[in-house]
């Protein structure tokens, strides 16, 4: 039925009987969905009971890989995972590379959904097509590193790909991710999913070849893309050599680096004490994502003092300023140890760090007190007391059990008035932009369907200066709801569903993005697309998570950001006095939903939105 | 005269010595002036960073900025500068 890039096949495990099915992927589901970020929401949406227990059987767990997985298109071996968040309550979705991704194709499926939740501990082993469930009970309670090559040595398979949680996901840490390699799914608190339903890892380990429908055209479509990376001003040699971190120095110079729970913005700005400098000092090597040419992932290796000898794939930008810019923290060394641990533990780094500086800032304004830090001084830039809460949180112990499930948990049981030190949007923590100074990406966090997400709309015309399809100033709210729409959509559509690595859209290829995966899906699948066909995957996408969560409960009200970005100004740098006020947000938000076709007043999809995506059905469920 | 700071990234910071230094200028200076007097002082190496492949056009990838604010959204190079402005010039990055 699939001339290329499908196997065709989804995989279906269920885990409180330990049955196995397999089914045939429906051709219009393909078709109006490409795959990845697409069946994810697909099966979530259509599946997954309203008002789910995140953390109980009936959510599910979406692992999918897209049609250009595992084709000899660069920088694709990447997949999304997909369920029901327990940290925020709404689309649960992370996208991670590596090799896992790939070797699902090579297995024989497009799509591997986990359901229901397994008594004991297992493991899941899937071998060309063959399901087995195996005991995880020696693994309970194994960090990541030693979980996947004690299941490697147990299957006698060095390259068997492994994703899996690590203490903190077995304790349903609303923080938890899923590691595969040193890569990581790690927001939203999926490894907590994970670890409610009992399973441990996911081993996979395939032999099948992903078939190409016209080998000529995939050539030439291939060319163009290997072309405009080529081309790139930044992929070669900087981004190659630097990898995400090189964006410490950027954010800096643009006074949006969030420091000191964004009380320090601009004012406080550690480029000497962390930026690419120091990061070189640092280098220990570097790691590619299957079929990847650039190789971004940087290892480096701590030197100094107590974290002497400690090495972690990472720290990536997003990382530096969790751990480093949000808490204060100047030290890299512990900034290393630090990522290094929360892979080992299995949570996320951006959540994890920014609860923290939470927590610190807290301290420094006396609502928390030695008593309740269990004697820490947990003040910005305390890098020992970091380091302590963070190895309490995957076992909830002392003031990590406090901050183990983010900040916006956290700050509900403290109360105090410390919900608004509380750097959140529907409880995802923000990463590292100070939006403040970047509009339409701040109108993206509030927006996208899983909370302050810098990885569903990212504002490049913003951070990067790039001027597709336009030119954009940063500090202005006009003209951002159509551009935010715009990011979220060719993104989903040209990365996240078919799919790709997210970095080569903003720096190589999105001024023929749309054309190009058209050109790849056809010559790969033999399915044809026009470029707007394409776009308008991304807004089907984009339109079906929005019905989820609408149908979990949230509305317009639930599309803010935090006090402090909207009453606040930048205290210092170039953007200083630059914030989104409430006006502005209404604005953005105005402009936003009439540009998504959606009701002005609840945020919602209308009727005839979802009709003109061939979403009805969706429309139907909501009741519109 | 007034002065001027000036912040770049990566290369351009090796080019001119410094990612962050000080240069002064008559009253009424231009963005494009500043960028004149860096190139008279650093011309054959900072050159093909800063324009385009004619020499005068501004390279569409590089961001420039006074004060926080891409010259693309004020006067362009005919922006004048005043005493204390914060210049940004920064080379393409991306990841995040």
């Amino acid at each position: 039925m699939y001339k290329g890039g499908y196997t065709g096949k989804i995989l279906r495990i269920n885990l409180t009987d330990h049955s196995v099915k397999e089914e045939a992927l429906p051709f219009q589901t393909a078709k109006d969905f490409i795959g990845g970020a697409g069946f994810g929401i697909k099966y979530l949406f259509d599946e997954v009971p309203a008002n789910s227990d995140a953390l109980g059987p009936d959510n599910k767990l979406i692992f999918a890989p897209g049609p250009l997985s595992g084709t000899n298109v660069p920088c694709a071996s990447r997949m999304a995972v997909t369920a029901k968040s327990p940290l925020t309550g709404a689309v649960g979705m992370g996208l991670s590379g590596g090799h896992f991704p790939v070797e699902l194709k090579f297995a024989g499926y497009d799509a591997l959904i986990v359901e229901g939740r397994s008594k004991e501990p297992v493991y899941v082993w899937i071998k060309d097509g063959e399901v087995k469930f195996r005991s995880a009970k020696t693994l309970w309670g194994m960090k990541t590193t030693d979980t996947q090559q004690i299941i490697k040595n147990e299957l006698n398979d060095q390259n068997v790909r492994i994703a899996c949680i690590g203490p903190a996901g077995e304790n349903q840490i609303k923080i938890a991710s899923i590691i595969n390699e040193w890569r990581a799914v790690g927001r939203k608190g999926l490894g907590a999913v994970m670890g409610s339903k009992n399973l441990k890892a996911i081993a996979v380990r395939g032999g099948e070849k992903v078939k190409v429908n016209d080998k000529d055209k995939l050539k030439e479509a291939r060319k163009v893309f290997t072309k405009a990376m080529k081309d790139s001003p930044v992929l070669y040699p900087a981004f190659a050599n630097l990898g995400t971190p090189m964006v410490v120095d950027h954010l800096c110079h643009m006074g949006i680096f969030p420091t000191k729970n964004f009380l320090g913005t601009g004012a406080y700005d550690p480029i000497e004490q962390i930026g690419t400098a120091v990061q070189a000092t640092r280098n220990a090597g570097k790691e590619h994502c299957y079929g990847c040419p650039v190789g971004c992932s940087q290892v480096k290796l701590a030197k100094t003092g107590e974290y002497a000898g400690i090495m972690t794939e990472g720290p990536e930008f997003e990382t530096m300023y969790s751990f480093g810019g949000a808490t204060g923290v100047e030290n890299i060394d512990a900034i290393i140890a630090a990522d290094r641990l929360a892979d080992e533990m299995g949570f996320d780094t951006i959540s994890s760090g920014v609860s923290i500086a939470f927590a610190m800032e807290l301290y420094e304004k006396g609502i928390l007190t030695k008593e309740d830090t269990g004697g820490l001084e947990l003040r910005f830039g305390n890098d020992t007391a970091m380091m302590a809460v963070l190895r309490q949180m995957s076992y909830r112990e002392g003031l990590g059990g406090l901050l183990a499930d983010g900040a916006k948990i956290a700050a509900e049981k403290i109360g105090k008035g410390s919900e608004k030190f509380a750097m959140h949007v529907k409880g995802l923590e923000l990463p590292a932009y100070d939006v403040r100074g970047a509009k339409s990406h701040g109108l993206n966090f509030a927006t996208s369907f899983t909370g302050a997400d810098h990885c569903r709309g990212y504002a490049f015309q913003e951070i990067f200066g790039i001027p597709v399809p336009k030119e954009v100033d940063r500090f202005t709210a006009e003209g951002k709801g159509a551009l935010t729409k715009w990011n979220q959509d060719i993104r989903t559509a040209t990365t996240d569903a078919p799919t790709m690595c997210g970095f080569l859209l903003d720096m190589a290829v999105v001024g023929i993005a749309t054309r190009n995966t058209a050109d790849l899906m056809e010559a790969i699948t033999g399915i044809s697309y026009t470029p707007d066909e394409i776009l308008s995957v991304g807004e089907r996408i984009n339109n079906l998570a929005r019905a989820f969560n609408v149908r979990e409960g949230f509305t317009r009200a639930d599309d803010t950001l935090p006090e402090r970005l909207m009453t606040e100004p930048i205290p210092g740098g170039v953007s200083k006095g630059h914030f989104i006020s409430r006006e502005e947000l209404k604005l953005m938000l105005d402009e936003y939903y009439i540009a998504r076709g959606w009701d002005v007043k609840t945020g919602s999809p209308t009727r005839a939105t979802l009709k003109s995506l061939n979403l009805e059905y969706a429309a139907d469920v909501l009741n519109l | 005269m007034i002065t001027i700071n000036v912040r770049t990234s990566m290369a351009l910071s090796e080019i001119l010595g410094n990612w962050k230094f000080q240069v002064s200028l008559p009253q009424t200076s231009t963005f494009g002036d500043l960028l004149n007097q860096l190139t008279q002082t650093h011309g054959d190496e900072l050159k093909p960073y800063l324009f385009e492949t004619d020499g005068k056009t501004l390279a569409s990838h590089i961001m420039f900025m006074v004060n926080g604010r891409n010259i693309r959204f004020l006067n362009k190079e005919k922006t004048v500068l005043q005493d204390n402005d914060e210049i940004t010039i920064l080379l393409p990055a991306g990841g995040g």
